[in-house]
């Protein structure tokens, strides 16, 4: 059996970091392929490290956990150190460099730092969409997503959300494009 | 029509309950299985919702959970709740009561850390007090579903086996399941020929498809009249140390002969393979993934139902084993049903793998496997 892809997104609770492993999981879901999404968190709704567990494949996935990831993201520096026991040594890391400045604990792996707080708050003027910046940055690595599909898939996940407020689909379009092309 | 998904656990279960005709939800939201309620309080206010009499009712505590969830039953009402964790441990109140009156509550529970509060994510620490947490003898059903596909498809047969036996029936779930979203295949039971079995008022009613004294242990049947009216009392409070005897009796004779039918369990891999592994719940499918990735070395027994407990099968599937090892994210809950099953019928040496609280992924269980 094909092992599935597998993505760890830490951060901080609030940040949205559970929405990027679950959209990342619904985005491949949509486009055919086979994923599941697993949050573990604590009681804090807000301050506590939260992390969420993304797979994806082509046939069916046995276990939601993982001790391995192929791409772990992190959005803070603390963050960064809870997914350093979740590497190996062909793990893409992901990070927002405007809140992660140290990524020597990735050793020499390859990271993709992307100043998605600076992008969001710069070019989108809405601070919020960092996530959809990351979510682009981490779209090329991801075997099988497409950013059409993508964008396809967001729509289906943010269906009624599109239709009271039509400019954050465009917004989030914009946003995961502006990471996307980061990694050209 | 059937339709595949992309749900989290806890809405395949809410979706169950819906699929299943249930009508009265009563409860108390807790994490890891809050999202089973408002998946049907949010039902509850739908158009569809209000047309089918559903009824919905957040309960100042579970111990009051439970007992609206008892009336809802003696009502006739096909009606459930869910929990997890502390508040398992006070619908047991309640529980008990059903137990004794033979009354089919349903009730999803997503086991949480434990003991107490503790933390709000996993466990299999549940099973001794989903099987035995009342001031009785465990005479209720207890089924352990091992992925999101399970929880649809055991969300719906909870309500014909508590229905069709009258016994409390639980399906007994952990926070991974509960929160993970994965692909379901969503029916109704009409598609795959299940039959539901209707619910049936048990109090004031004349003219019953099956008459009380079928189900009702006989010392707390007693038949009253006022007005020219006779009613059935149902009573749980007894006087004589014999009537409790005779109502335990009864229940237990009943229990025996509806637990065949009930009795399920999953063997797989390869049959002469020399190490036997026992797991449950999503601890089978870790299980389920070694056994893929060990090589022909090692089979699984995977009881589904942990009450009744599939003794005899799990016997036979001892046999020619070399090693046994049972794994849970619990201390000695599974393991107590294995050693009492196994106990003078082989001399392999048994190795419980207790990880209370924590996952098992397949790589530990594979490691166990390959262990000298």
């Amino acid at each position: 059996m094909p092992e599935p892809f597998r993505i760890i997104v830490s951060g901080e609770g609030g940040q949205g970091v559970l929405s990027i492993a679950k959209i990342i999981a619904t985005a491949a879901w949509t486009q055919g392929k086979k994923s599941t999404y697993m949050p573990y968190f604590t009681t804090e709704k807000q301050g506590g490290v939260s992390i969420g567990f993304a797979q994806v494949s082509d046939a069916a996935i046995p276990f939601p956990k993982f001790a391995q990831a192929d791409m772990a993201v992190a959005l803070s520096q603390r963050a960064l150190l809870r997914l350093v026991p979740y590497l190996h040594e062909q793990t893409v890391v992901v990070t927002n460099s405007f809140l992660v400045k140290d990524t020597s604990v990735a050793g020499g792996r390859k990271v993709l730092a992307v100043d998605a707080t600076t992008i969001a708050r710069e070019q989108l003027k809405k601070p919020r969409t960092f996530n959809m910046v990351i979510m682009g940055a981490m779209l090329r690595s991801i075997p099988g997503m497409s950013p059409d599909g993508f964008g396809k898939a967001l729509e289906k996940s943010f269906g009624s959300k599109y239709v009271r407020d039509p400019a954050l689909k465009e917004l989030n379009e914009k946003a995961f494009r502006l990471g996307y092309d980061l990694t050209a | 029509m059937a339709e595949k998904k992309f749900l989290m656990g806890n809405e395949a279960l809410g979706r169950a309950a819906r699929a299943a005709g249930a009508k009265a939800f009563y409860g108390y939201p807790i994490t890891p299985s809050s999202e089973i309620m408002h998946f049907w309080a949010g039902e509850f206010t739908t158009e569809q919702g209000k047309k089918d009499g559903l009824v919905f009712l957040q309960a100042e505590d579970e111990i009051a959970a439970g007992f609206m969830l008892v009336g809802g039953v003696l009502a006739g009402l096909r009606s459930f709740t869910a929990s997890a964790g502390p508040g398992h441990v006070l619908l047991q109140d309640a529980f008990s009561m059903a137990e004794a009156m033979r009354l089919p509550v349903v009730a999803y529970l997503m086991q949480r850390g434990g003991p107490s509060t503790s933390t709000v994510i996993y466990s299999q620490s549940e099973v001794n007090l989903a099987c035995f947490g009342g001031n009785g003898n465990g005479f209720r059903v207890v089924y352990s579903p091992s992925t999101i596909q399970d929880l649809y498809d055991y969300g719906i047969k909870v309500f014909n086996t508590a229905w069709k036996h009258r016994f409390p029936t639980f399906l007994l779930g952990d926070g991974y399941l509960a929160k993970t979203m994965a692909e379901v295949e969503l029916y109704t039971p009409a598609e795959r020929g299940i039959a539901m079995v209707e619910p049936e008022a048990y109090l004031l009613e004349k003219n019953r498809k099956r008459p009380l004294a079928e189900i009702v242990p006989s010392p707390e049947l007693e038949v009253r009249e006022d007005g020219g009216v006779q009613y059935d009392c149902l009573r749980n409070c007894l006087n004589f140390e014999e009537e409790t005897a005779a109502v335990n009796a009864e229940i237990m004779a009943a229990y025996a002969k509806a637990a065949p039918e009930i009795l399920e369990w999953e063997n797989y891999g390869p049959t002469d393979a020399k190490t036997l592994i026992v797991a449950h719940g999503i601890v089978a499918a870790a299980a389920q993934a070694a056994v893929d990735q060990s090589g022909g070395q090692a089979r699984l027994f995977r009881p589904i139902t942990l009450q009744p407990f599939p003794l005899e099968e799990l016997r036979k599937a001892a046999k020619g084993a070399t090693k046994i090892i049972v794994a849970e994210s619990a201390l000695n809950q599974l393991a107590r049903f294995v050693k009492d099953a196994l106990y003078g019928v082989t001399s392999a040496p048994l190795i419980e793998y207790g990880r209370p609280s924590m996952g098992i992924l397949p790589e530990e269980i594979v490691g166990l496997i390959t262990a000298k």
